[in-house]
C-alpha cells in the first residue's frame, strides 16, 4: 500500500499518454488553415522521417530575436522516397526556407508547400508527378476463371488511390469539397445524401466544426466504404480453401476485415455483435464480388466528411476489376435510420504494381507534439 | 489494488471513444433539483428507432416510459413522463434541455426539470 501514489501517478501518466495519442490521424482540414500562409527560415534541428507524415523541425528567430522551434510537415516519406529523396537530403544545422500553411490554433506547426535549401537554392522534396495510366491489361484471372483480385500469379501490387476521397451519392452534380469532405458551401448538404433531419444536422455540426471530431483522428478503423478511399491502400488475401477473403488496410491502423465467401447467410443486423468492419458475406455474380455486410457499431464515421450511420446500416458493395489496374468499387446504403432512402455511390482504385503496402502505424507519429 | 487503479485509468481513457450515430442514443445520468435544494439522481435511458427518440427514465422498478421532442434546428429536447414518487402517488415530469457538447462521447442534456409542482435544474450525461 505504501507504494500505491507511486503506481497511480505511473497509471495517470499512462492515460495522460493514451490522450496525448489519441488526436494522431487528423485531416488536413483539422490540422491546418490554408488560409494562413507562413515563411519560416532557420537551422534543421530534427528531421522525422517516419510513414506516413514526415516532420522536419527548424529553430526560427522572430523580429524580436526570440528564437521558437517550428515543426513542419513535408509528405510522405515512402512516396518521396519513389521521388528519390533520403532522410539524408537534408542535413541537421542546414538553413532552410519553408513556405507553407499555418496549423490551426497557436501549434508552432506548418504544412510545407515547398522546401528550399539557402545555401544553393535548390527545392527539396517535391514528388515526381504520378504515373501515368498503363495500357489497360486484362484482369488477372485464378485457374478457375474467377478474377483475381490481388495481384497476378507471381507479382506483387495492392489497391492505391481512389477517385473519389469522399463518399457522396451518385447524382449528377457533385457538391464541391474539399479530400477531406469539407463542403465549399454549406448549403451544399442536400447534395451529399438523403439524409434524416436529425442527421443532415449531426452532419452540418461536423462540418461546422471542421471534422475535428472524427474518430479516425483518434485512430478508430475506418470502417464502411471509407475503408476504400484511405491513403494508403488496401490489398485483398483471396482464400478459397478456407471461404474467406481477407481485406488488409495499409491506413487507419493496418487492421483487417474478413469477407465470409462459404455459402453462410447474411444474418440481421439486429443479430450481429456491433463492429467496425461489420459482418460481411459475399459472393460472385460472374466478375462481380457481391458483399453483403451489417452489423456495424456506431463508433466511426464512414467517410470524411461526417456522414454519420446508425446500427441499421446494411451495405452491398459490388467489386469489379474492368483490367489490372482497375478496381470498381459500389456501395449501396441502406440505412433508413439514418437517410431517406437507400443511396448509392461509387469510385474507381487504381492498382500499385510491384509493391507492397506501406507500414503504417496511426498511433506513431502523425502529430509532431509526440517527437518533439 | 494498483492493478485496479490502473484498470480505471485505462477504463478513462477509453470512454474517449464515442458513439456517432443519433446524439440521444445512451444513457445518460446526472442530477435534477430546485436551487440550494437536494439533488436526486436521474438516469435517461434513450434510443432512436428511425423516427423517433423513446426512452425510459430511471429503469428498474419505478421506471417510467420517456416521451422525447427533439428539435434539430437547434438541438433542444423537451422530455416528459408520467411517474410515481416514493410514495407511490403519481407525478408529472416535464423537462426542456439543450444538448451541449454533441461532439464529445460525454455529451449532456443541461435544461429546466418540473416535478410534482417543484421546478430544478438538471444536467445529465452521457455514460460509455
Amino acid at each position: 500500500m505504501k507504494r500505491l501514489p507511486w503506481r497511480l501517478m505511473v497509471a495517470a501518466l499512462g492515460v495522460f499518454y493514451l490522450s496525448t495519442q489519441l488526436p494522431a490521424q487528423r485531416s488536413f482540414t483539422t490540422t491546418y488553415d490554408s488560409t494562413r500562409k507562413v515563411t519560416l527560415e532557420g537551422p534543421v534541428t530534427k528531421l522525422d522521417w517516419v510513414n506516413p507524415r514526415a516532420f522536419l523541425f527548424i529553430n526560427v528567430r522572430d523580429s524580436s530575436g526570440t528564437v521558437s522551434n517550428w515543426a513542419v510537415e513535408f509528405g510522405n516519406p515512402l512516396e518521396l522516397e519513389k521521388s528519390g529523396w533520403k532522410a539524408t537530403s537534408l542535413k541537421i544545422g542546414e538553413i532552410v526556407r519553408v513556405e507553407g500553411v499555418l496549423a490551426r490554433g497557436e501549434d508552432r506547426q506548418a504544412s510545407a508547400t515547398s522546401v528550399v535549401l539557402k545555401a544553393s537554392g535548390r527545392r527539396l522534396f517535391v514528388p515526381q508527378p504520378t504515373r501515368g495510366a498503363v495500357a489497360a491489361t486484362p484482369a488477372p484471372r485464378w485457374p478457375n476463371g474467377h478474377v483475381r483480385l490481388g495481384p497476378p500469379a507471381g507479382s506483387k501490387g495492392y489497391w492505391g488511390a481512389a477517385s473519389a476521397k469522399v463518399l457522396v451519392e451518385n447524382l449528377a452534380t457533385k457538391p464541391a469539397m474539399n479530400d477531406d469532405g469539407l463542403l465549399a458551401n454549406l448549403a451544399d448538404i442536400d447534395k451529399v445524401a438523403p439524409l434524416q433531419p436529425w442527421a443532415r444536422a449531426v452532419y452540418e455540426f461536423r462540418q461546422r466544426t471542421l471534422l475535428k471530431d472524427d474518430p479516425l483522428g483518434r485512430c478508430l478503423p475506418p470502417g464502411g466504404p471509407r475503408q476504400f478511399q484511405m491513403p494508403y491502400g488496401f490489398q485483398f488475401i483471396e482464400q478459397p480453401e478456407l471461404g474467406r477473403i481477407l481485406v488488409l488496410h495499409g491506413g487507419g491502423n493496418r487492421n483487417w476485415r474478413i469477407i465470409h465467401t462459404d455459402g453462410r447467410p447474411v444474418g440481421a443486423a439486429s443479430e450481429a455483435v456491433a463492429s467496425y468492419y461489420g459482418t460481411s458475406v459475399g459472393k460472385w455474380e460472374g466478375d462481380t464480388l457481391v458483399v453483403d455486410s451489417v452489423g456495424f457499431n456506431e463508433k466511426f464515421w464512414m467517410t470524411a466528411g461526417g456522414l454519420p450511420h446508425t446500427e441499421a446500416l446494411h451495405l452491398v458493395e459490388r467489386f469489379s476489376r474492368p483490367n489490372l489496374n482497375t478496381l470498381r468499387y459500389e456501395v449501396t446504403i441502406d440505412d433508413l435510420r439514418a437517410y431517406t432512402r437507400r443511396w448509392n455511390a461509387g469510385w474507381t482504385v487504381q492498382w500499385v504494381p510491384n509493391e507492397e503496402l506501406q507500414e503504417f502505424f496511426c498511433e506513431e507519429n502523425a502529430d509532431p507534439a509526440f517527437n518533439r | 489494488m494498483w492493478k485496479r487503479a490502473a484498470f480505471v485509468c485505462v477504463a478513462v481513457a477509453m470512454s474517449a471513444f464515442a458513439q456517432e450515430g443519433h446524439p440521444l442514443t445512451g444513457t445518460f445520468t446526472g442530477d435534477w433539483g430546485p436551487a440550494r435544494g437536494p439533488r436526486n439522481h436521474i438516469t435517461l435511458v434513450m434510443n432512436w428507432d428511425g423516427t423517433k427518440v423513446a426512452g425510459v427514465i430511471n429503469p428498474g422498478p419505478n421506471s417510467a416510459p420517456l416521451n422525447v421532442f427533439v428539435d434539430y434546428t437547434n438541438w433542444t429536447v423537451r422530455l416528459d413522463a408520467d411517474t410515481k414518487d416514493d410514495a407511490g402517488k403519481p407525478v408529472r415530469i416535464e423537462a426542456d434541455a439543450k444538448l451541449e457538447a454533441m461532439g464529445s462521447p460525454r455529451r449532456s442534456l443541461v435544461g429546466t426539470w418540473r416535478q410534482g409542482g417543484i421546478t430544478g435544474d438538471f444536467k445529465v450525461t452521457r455514460e460509455q
